[in-house]
């Protein structure tokens, strides 16, 4: 964008000089009218009802578990439901239907899909070491949601029509062969966005959000950089981090795009609650029942 | 004498009681900022003498020759943990203590792999299960499975009450915006 600025810049100060007044004020309310089409389109990005969106994320978030179970163990659901309804409810969308649930895979990864479903992967949360290390894992997705940055990607990739037309047929038993090609090409799309990864800067977006909201919601904004750290001392090519590393920046980039920005608004908030004690109660559990 | 050798050296324990190891490869600055001077480069997994907290920042002695060299890391690069120690920059002698961590608990999601919990390269041995590419690729939505979870969900007012538990106090923060052209 700065180079957008210059450039007007730059060709507001040549027309200044080699017009009249009268030109430089058509210049202007032609910036002007360019701005508004801007908004407009901004509007566009993402627009959708939040009944159709939640109903697209179901049907994303129905393929995710199909691959994945939830783990069966309701109090450590229960749990970190609480911790993610606490952490949505400072964003700017704390009225979705926000659904949280911990994976049965052995892929360390956390998702988000469209209207508020955010899945952890068992194996990520037994790396965490506090409750405001969930809040930034949790944090990072419900920015994601926040931001619309799937539905934005599913209509860059199949178009916005399609995209309604294919995912509100997901589910629905009258669906004649039109409709069934159509879901399974958005389909398709959804499991590419999965596989492939969102565009590089809505992660780093999703970052920078994401300790905001965990220390809004009174943790430590930093459990997330020491996250980051934890994922950093696996090795890159373990097959465990596969989906992980092919979907997001790599640790390192992530690690030294967001440290140098986080202390000038997160710095003070460094002594806010890890709630360790509370987080470790249920991953011993956890890693009971799995030995068991 | 002898005892006086002994006390020294208890006192030397002392003053390394308090050990630490770095998680990443990284440089020592002289204060607590990113536009302080870098003092020295540090290896992963080596050890550090953490001192003291500051902010996002940890100070620590390193030694330097026969001296301590004090300086500050950001605190995310130290973990006062000993599964962190033998992490080493040169990974291939076999995995970090971390990764065997994860190993045994992985390892332990499989009832039949439990004669592997044993074997330190268990990750590298078995496959992803459930959200590899190829899963994903061939995965039918299971609309039950999501539905189902709709018994799990929290109300806000519930949510707020179990924040009170351990005094999480809200906060009203801005977002961070980052300039054009940075890593956005």
């Amino acid at each position: 964008m700065r180079w957008i600025g210059l450039l007007t810049l730059m060709f507001a100060m040549g027309s200044a000089q080699a017009f009249g007044l009268g030109d430089l004020d058509k210049l202007s309310k032609g910036l002007k009218k360019a701005k508004e089409i801007k908004e407009d389109t901004k509007y566009l990005r993402g627009a959708m009802d939040e009944d159709e969106e939640r109903k697209i994320g179901r049907d994303i978030a129905a393929t995710l578990l199909a691959a994945a179970p939830p783990v069966d163990d309701e109090a450590l659901q229960l749990y970190v439901n609480q911790v993610g309804r606490w952490v949505a409810s400072q964003s700017e969308r704390p009225d979705l239907e926000w659904t949280f649930g911990i994976l049965d895979t052995d892929s360390i990864n956390a998702f988000a899909t469209p209207g508020g479903y955010v899945f952890v992967t068992k194996p990520l949360f037994l790396l965490l070491n506090s409750e405001a290390e969930l809040a930034g894992v949790l944090g990072h997705e419900i920015a994601h949601v926040v931001e619309k940055h799937h539905i934005i990607a599913l209509q860059k990739a199949v178009g916005t029509k399609y995209l309604m037309k294919g995912l509100l047929k997901a589910g629905e038993k009258n669906m004649d062969d039109d409709d069934v090609e159509v879901l399974d090409k958005v389909l398709g799309a959804g499991k590419e966005l999965y596989t492939k990864g969102l565009d590089r800067k809505d992660e780093y977006e999703a970052d920078r959000n994401g300790v905001v909201l965990a220390a809004r919601a009174g943790y430590n904004p930093y459990g997330f950089l020491d996250t980051l750290a934890t994922l950093n001392t696996i090795d890159p090519s373990d097959k465990s981090l596969a989906l992980l590393t092919n979907t997001h920046p790599s640790t390192t980039d992530r690690l030294e795009a967001l440290d140098p920005v986080m202390d000038k608004r997160l710095g003070k908030y460094v002594e806010q609650k890890n709630a360790g004690n509370r987080f470790r109660q249920y991953k011993a559990s956890l890693l009971q029942v799995a030995e068991n | 004498m002898r005892w006086l050798l002994l006390l020294s050296l208890f006192l030397t324990q002392l003053a390394w009681a308090d050990p630490a190891w770095l998680v990443r490869d990284t440089q020592l600055r002289d204060k607590p900022s990113f536009s302080a001077k870098r003092v020295k480069p540090l290896a992963r997994g080596a050890e550090v003498d953490f001192i003291k907290r500051s902010g996002g920042w940890i100070q620590v002695g390193v030694p330097d020759g026969k001296k301590v060299k004090k300086g500050w890391l950001r605190s995310y690069e130290v973990r006062q943990d000993k599964q962190y120690a033998s992490i080493s920059s040169e990974e291939g002698q076999g995995q970090s203590s971390a990764i065997k961590t994860l190993a045994r608990s992985t390892s332990s999601l499989f009832g039949s792999r439990a004669s592997e919990t044993a074997d330190q390269n268990v990750v590298a041995t078995i496959g992803v299960r459930g959200l590899s590419e190829e899963d994903l690729n061939k995965a039918k939505p299971d609309f039950d499975r999501v539905d189902d979870m709709a018994k799990w969900v929290v109300s806000k007012k519930k949510a707020k009450s179990f924040a009170k538990t351990v005094k999480l106090d809200e906060q009203k923060i801005k977002y961070i915006e980052v300039k054009d052209g940075e890593k956005d």
